[in-house]
């Protein structure tokens, strides 16, 4: 197996497909982050990473089997909803279309 | 084949479908042409993709408190999702980002815009 998983069998499979599936959106939203065009496509990139490393995290509750790991997940979902609010107001404050 | 539990399979298909919609997104994100085009392929990751996933978690869940945690997740971030997204769309309209010339902006909505 890929993964080492606290799962077994076709539970295993699947999580070790999903975490695969994560890593190539993460990677997505982190090339969109580094090279968006506007202001505005990095913070909805990096809104998106935030999203992804939620739901990474609920995942890997699964994997590990550690149940800590979905109190992390609340936690960062209410750290990220701040920051997208507080980018938001920045982008309306800041100067011009884009950012270069 | 068959002497995995039936809610193996059950989150099994759960799991791939939300991996799904994650992963569509990250494409979605990449490939489409401006910011709001983009910002509605990236909210599938924060709604079906999270769902789909805390779904898997509550049916592989040994209690009912893990159940509920994973709905307080669910539950927060479909909230949350389109407050910001609401935000980010507003500030990327009134700030002008460019968008593809095939789209029709109502004479109405300049006044919403940010004057110059």
């Amino acid at each position: 197996m890929i993964i080492e998983t606290a799962q077994s069998g076709i539970l295993a499979v699947a999580l070790a497909i999903a975490v695969l599936c994560l890593i190539a959106a993460l990677l997505a939203a982190a090339w969109r982050l580094l090279t968006g065009p506007t202001l505005a496509d990095r913070v909805v990139a990096l809104d998106l990473v935030s999203v992804l490393l939620v739901v990474f995290l609920v995942l890997f509750r699964m994997v590990s089997g550690v149940a800590a790991y979905i109190y992390v997940a609340i936690a960062l979902a209410l750290v990220s909803f701040l920051a997208t609010v507080a980018f938001a107001h920045y982008i309306e404050r800041a100067r011009g279309d884009s950012d270069e | 084949m068959s002497d995995w539990p039936m809610t193996d399979w059950a989150a099994a298909a759960l799991l791939l479908a939300g991996s799904f919609f994650c992963l569509m997104a990250g494409i979605g994100i990449l490939r489409m042409k401006d910011v709001f085009a983009r910002m509605h392929a990236a909210t599938k990751a924060g709604t079906l993709g999270l769902a789909l996933i805390c779904l898997a978690v509550m049916v592989e869940a040994a209690s009912w408190a893990e159940v509920a945690e994973a709905f307080v997740v669910f539950l927060f971030m479909i909230v949350s999702a389109p407050i910001g997204a609401h935000l980010i769309g507003r500030a990327a309209f009134r700030t002008r980002a460019p968008v593809d010339p095939k789209t029709v902006v109502e004479p109405e909505a300049e006044a919403f815009r940010r004057r110059r």
